[in-house]
């Protein structure tokens, strides 16, 4: 057999359709090829698969979005339930006695079950100590009411002044206000008080002390755990001899747990309360004039900065979304490959 | 969807002769269809050696084609190199749900049509030449099943597996040498 005579001899015996499927497909093809579910194909719509993808997709990048850009802000607790806004000084004393030769059971109580004592699982946690600097011009005749916004952001932001220092008199004037601010509420302070005066200068640090608060963690659970011994060992003691030397023994680690507790409380303001010092000094341009420039200036300044933050959203969301995209398509393109390669497979 | 006239390089020109158009607009779907509606059944049919599955499968083809019509661009390749493609993603995704390869077995007969009157040599020839079908595997049976009950091209044939149409081309000549061998063996 040549060539040719196998080449017609494949074309002549090629399978051909039925009358009766023929005369089904032109129907269906009147019809515009309704959908149909056969035994062997069912027919999920791909469309409705997608479209659940792509909103999917949508959604997650949407929560990630909003996670990064609202990303910083601590539980809504804040500070701890067991640090309320402490006077400026030392903080106060533990629930025992300093005088009692043999502390109280629920002295032992109130002292293990503090609120906010619960120190283990807050310092795995990193513990960062925030501080930021500002300093802001003002002209000479507002200075006074420049001074008592500072005081009042504090107070907005549930913080306090620590220390205050204001001037004013021929010879110039300014200020000098030592802040502390709740942690969650640094950036919104910092915010509100740039819009007391012009801004001279800005900075903020940070500084992670989690070393010392784990270790002074670890040293007052090692001295509880010592008094809790101790205690046990008073309950067994035999000879009055032996109770006086153990009771000595408690009153040294009672202190030492009292001196611990304030370390603690005080390593813990450190980083709930943010350390914000403001100076001000004359200067700036005169806020209240009723000159049409200045508040066209500053119009056009809040314009800039709501185009600035839109533009800072927008680069923000599109770091999220660009890497999502990246990932979704790398995602497609794997699985349309995976597919192509099974299919082929299947002619072995 | 203007059709391109097929030409082969290692085969005989004889075959590659203009497809019989209707009288519809040269670019609709049905237009397409009309073209190409038995030579995808004749693939899928070769292919799955099963009559019931080549029906659903060629229905199957038609309605994902009709669906993406829209789609469908010029620059990658002809209205039926995109029409058997799809085709071929339908027949393989049926054999992978069967998970079986096709083979010499009750379901030949079905496929192929019964012709009581034919000559007795012929009938013979038919018999030797689908004898020796069966003994080649499943990748060199598809691509004389896109050139032969397709009737496609050598570019198309390319375009719907995925390969270069040199490429193709020597694959197809190969196969049908090979064919022509085991023909001729069972002679």
């Amino acid at each position: 057999m040549t060539t040719r005579e196998l080449e017609l001899l494949l074309r002549e015996d090629a399978p051909q359709p039925s009358d009766e499927f023929r005369a089904r497909m032109d129907q269906r093809l009147a019809e515009g090829f309704p959908r149909r579910r056969t035994r062997r194909l069912p027919a999920l719509p791909r469309v409705p698969r997608l479209a659940l993808a792509g909103a999917a997709s949508a959604l997650l990048a949407l929560s990630v979005t909003v996670a990064l850009l609202t990303g910083g802000e601590e539980s809504a607790d804040g500070p701890s339930d067991g640090a309320a806004a402490p006077a400026a000084g030392e903080s106060g004393d533990s629930a025992a006695s300093t005088g009692a030769t043999e502390p109280a059971p629920d002295d032992l109580q109130s002292l293990q079950a503090t609120p906010g004592s619960d120190i283990a699982p807050r310092e795995r946690e990193r513990q960062i100590e925030r501080s930021a600097q500002l300093t802001l011009a003002a002209p000479p005749d507002q200075l006074g009411h420049a001074a008592e916004e500072v005081v009042a952001v504090a107070d907005r932001h549930r913080g306090f002044v620590l220390r205050s220092n204001v001037s004013t008199g021929e010879d110039g004037g300014g200020g000098e206000f030592g802040l502390r601010i709740p942690q969650d509420r640094l950036r919104p302070a910092l915010r509100d008080l740039s819009a007391i005066g012009e801004v001279r200068a800005r900075s903020e640090q940070g500084q992670d002390i989690t070393p010392a608060v784990s270790r002074t963690a670890e040293r007052l659970d090692e001295t509880r755990a010592d008094r809790r011994g101790l205690l046990r060992r008073l309950e067994q003691a035999q000879t009055d001899a032996e109770a006086r030397a153990i009771r000595r023994r408690l009153r040294l680690v009672s202190a030492e747990i009292r001196g611990l507790t304030r370390e603690l409380r005080g390593l813990r303001e450190r980083v709930d309360y943010a350390a914000v010092t403001v100076t001000l000094e004359e200067g700036g341009e005169d806020a209240g004039s009723d000159d049409g420039g200045a508040g066209t200036g500053a119009a056009f300044d809040d314009a800039l900065g709501s185009l600035e933050g839109a533009l800072e959203l927008g680069i923000r969301a599109l770091g999220v979304l660009l890497p999502l995209a990246l990932l979704g398509s790398a995602g497609w393109l794997a699985s349309r490959l995976v597919l192509r390669r099974r299919r082929d497979a299947a002619l072995g | 969807m203007d059709r391109a006239v097929a030409r082969s390089t290692h085969v005989s020109d004889a075959l590659a002769e203009p497809i019989p158009t209707i009288e519809v607009p040269a670019d609709s779907f049905e237009a397409l269809y009309r073209r190409a509606f038995p030579r995808v059944y004749g693939y899928v049919a070769s292919l799955l050696r099963d009559r019931t599955a080549a029906e659903d499968v060629t229905a199957l083809a038609f309605e994902r084609a009709y669906r993406r019509r829209r789609g469908y661009r010029p620059g990658r390749g002809t209205p039926e190199a995109w029409l058997f493609g799809i085709a071929r993603n339908a027949a393989l995704d049926e054999l992978r749900r069967r998970r079986r390869r096709a083979s010499l077995d009750a379901d030949v007969a079905d496929v192929w049509s019964q012709t009581p009157d034919e000559h007795t040599e012929l009938a013979l020839r038919r018999e030797t030449v689908r004898a020796a079908l069966a003994r080649l595997d499943a990748r060199e049976r598809e691509l004389l099943a896109l050139k032969y009950a397709g009737g496609l091209s050598n570019a198309e044939i390319a375009r719907v597996v995925g390969v270069s149409e040199s490429n193709a081309g020597t694959k197809l000549h190969r196969t049908l040498e090979k064919l022509r061998r085991e023909c001729h063996d069972d002679a």
